[in-house]
């Protein structure tokens, strides 16, 4: 496991990990931090900032549309703007870890070195990148693993053996196991081999493996939490979020959804 | 000419910066492509297509009075008498033998101008495959008539709400709707663009285009051409012209953008104005700002209107290889208007780009022969020439 990232290896060790998805900058960079308080005060263990990307290829149409409302308000959105929201979040909730999801342009046009350096500044403690295959991935795991920021990668049910090796060898903190084929969103059915894909992984290394795309329910957490280390909640927190206007309101609807997801 | 590397790069461009469900299949892809491209009754059923289904090879057609008006001798290579009218088909129809050879039971594309999309809906037809086009709703609006042509031909078209509701809306909405279904489902490409291998599948079926055009030209003019021209919008017609020249180093290769309003306001001409960044799959020379946000590129031709362009001709254009212009909406407009005057051929406002450059100066000197590629024909564009011609 992970030496450098002792916040996220403590959560995993100690339980089940909820890790909740909120894009920065819908409706507001403000919101986002109030949202992600919220969040961490009622049960989320990890939380994920979605960076807004104009050409979002991973992601169903409910993060895509919160893509485009975030990248429509004209306020600042890039990942300086994460930046600073991770300083202000773990100012107040040091232990818990803060990861960034964007697609890797964004990366890119900060300058991977300087923006993995700046991360760790703030705190921030890793990064998925889920439009960076293994593949391609060399450069961005020396990069941050000599800025010590964890790069967390996706896998998916349809991956090979050799590749899942590289995938996980490749890892740290945690792996992030796609549910099903396809992009974020609510569904009903995962992929029935999830807990031999987790057994392959535990093989290769000791590492948590966290579930996403598509959970919704309290069962789909339970039946995770049966074979996984942790469940991703994107989708459905962006649902809360874009259904109401008034802060308060949002703040208890989102208590109310992670209470009833962590209902077993 | 052994380019990409095993990465799919060339240079620093290409790549496959993909989600992981989308590598299986690009490995797929590549390992039946590899196997494929060498099997004699693959090449000869895609031979035997392109000349009794898509009327191959197509002319090199010396244009005396363009020649006459401009003092060098210029060659048409006439994709635009392919069936459906245009390039595209090359493409499309090598994809479809693949897609038959990996056993896969769906079809989807991206289009932009509507040409790949019919190329693909032809295609479709012709094998009798399921076919899912995706559109922008703005350019559904521009080529409303292609619209009909692709569901005269069975396909279904799906039209695109998000983003600038163009091709790289409809590109994004393509490949989403391929991580979904990629088990039964190949995903034909357009252009030279995406995660590898698309970039040199795409480009190796278009080469063809220059293939047969050195040919033609040795028959004709005893010598290669100074000048190779075609416009580039991701670049397949252009990668497929220019590739048979690229080692011929006295051969200038020149591709043509779309300036749209002008550089300095609304444009597409990523190889000019953009930076190296991942958009669609692989990283290309793009248009978006500082962050690294995509930028809505403009063009009065759907076709060109896309904000990147595909990984061999950026690389091209970074070693010097390439050279560059840039032609505005109005200036394309005009080159279309003396062309179908000149030589009774109305050229797709894309191709309008390309002969748009034969009246700059300084490019070329007299009697210089120029070999131009004549991507598609204007039948699509009727709309926009009688509004704005």
């Amino acid at each position: 496991m992970s030496i450098y990232n002792q916040d996220i290896s403590n959560i995993f060790k100690k339980k089940k990990a909820l890790i909740g998805y909120i894009t920065l900058g819908d409706p507001s960079v403000e919101l986002t931090y109030e949202y992600g308080c919220t969040l961490i005060e009622n049960g989320v263990d990890i939380i994920e900032i979605g960076m807004p990307f104009s050409d979002p290829i991973a992601d169903g149409p409910v993060i895509q549309a919160s893509h485009q409302r975030a990248l429509s308000t004209n306020e600042d959105v890039s990942l300086r703007q994460a930046f600073k929201l991770i300083t202000k979040l773990k100012k107040r909730f040091p232990k818990t870890p803060i990861v960034i999801m964007t697609a890797i342009n964004l990366v890119i046009q900060y300058s991977v070195e300087k923006c993995f350096k700046d991360a760790k500044a703030c705190g921030c403690d890793g990064f998925i990148l889920p439009d960076c295959s293994i593949e391609m991935a060399t450069d961005y795991t020396k990069q941050a693993r000599k800025a010590q920021i964890s790069l967390i990668h996706l896998i998916s049910p349809l991956c090979s053996s050799s590749r899942l090796k590289k995938i996980v060898n490749a890892s740290e903190g945690f792996l992030y196991l796609i549910s099903s084929t396809g992009i974020t969103g609510e569904r009903d059915a995962f992929a029935t081999n999830l807990s031999h894909i987790i057994k392959s992984i535990k093989a290769v290394k000791d590492i948590p493996v966290a579930v996403g795309f598509g959970i919704s329910k309290p069962d789909h957490v339970r039946d995770i939490y049966s074979f996984a280390d942790g469940a991703i909640v994107g989708s459905h927190l962006i649902q809360v979020i874009a259904k109401h206007k008034d802060k308060n309101k949002t703040c208890e609807a989102l208590k109310k959804s992670i209470k009833t997801l962590l209902k077993t | 000419m052994t380019k990409p590397d095993r990465n799919g790069f060339f240079g620093e461009f290409g790549g496959s910066f993909v989600p992981d469900t989308l590598m299986p299949a690009l490995h797929e892809l590549e390992v039946c492509y590899q196997k494929v491209k060498q099997d004699p009754s693959f090449k000869m059923e895609l031979s035997e297509l392109l000349a009794e289904y898509v009327g191959r090879p197509s002319p090199l057609f010396y244009a005396s009075r363009l020649s006459e008006k401009y003092g060098y001798s210029i060659y048409l290579k006439r994709e635009d008498l392919n069936h459906t009218g245009a390039h595209k088909i090359n493409n499309t129809l090598g994809q479809i033998l693949l897609a038959k050879q990996m056993g896969k039971k769906r079809i989807i594309a991206e289009t932009g101008a509507g040409q790949h999309g019919v190329a693909t809906a032809t295609v479709c037809a012709l094998m009798g495959m399921p076919c899912d086009i995706y559109m922008g709703a703005e350019d559904i609006q521009r080529q409303a008539l292609n619209v009909y042509r692709m569901k005269l031909l069975g396909a279904q078209v799906f039209s695109v709400n998000s983003g600038s509701k163009t091709l790289k809306d409809a590109t994004t909405e393509a490949i989403r709707d391929w991580m979904k279904n990629v088990e039964h489902t190949h995903y034909i490409i357009g252009s030279a663009l995406g995660p590898h291998p698309y970039p040199m599948i795409v480009r190796d079926f278009q080469r063809v285009i220059g293939k047969e055009a050195k040919k033609q030209m040795l028959e004709k003019e005893g010598r290669l051409p100074h000048h190779v021209i075609a416009c580039i919008g991701g670049g397949s017609n252009a990668i497929g012209m220019f590739y048979e020249f690229i080692d011929e180093k006295d051969v200038t290769l020149l591709g043509v953008e779309a300036a749209g309003e002008g550089l300095n306001k609304k444009h597409a001409a990523s190889l000019t104005k953009g930076r190296p960044g991942v958009l669609h799959g692989s990283l290309n020379n793009l248009l978006q700002n500082n962050d690294g946000q995509i930028e809505i590129a403009h063009s009065i031709s759907a076709g060109l209107d896309y904000p990147g362009v595909g990984p061999e001709l950026s690389y091209l254009k970074s070693i010097d290889r390439l050279k560059v212009q840039a032609v505005t909406d109005k200036e394309a407009l005009s080159a279309c208007s003396i062309v179908s005057k000149c030589e009774g051929i109305i050229p797709a406002l894309e191709t309008a780009h390309a002969f748009a450059v034969l009246s700059k100066k300084n490019l070329f000197k007299k009697g210089d022969i120029i070999a131009l590629c004549v991507s598609g024909r204007g039948d699509k564009d009727m709309e926009t020439f009688r509004e704005h011609l």
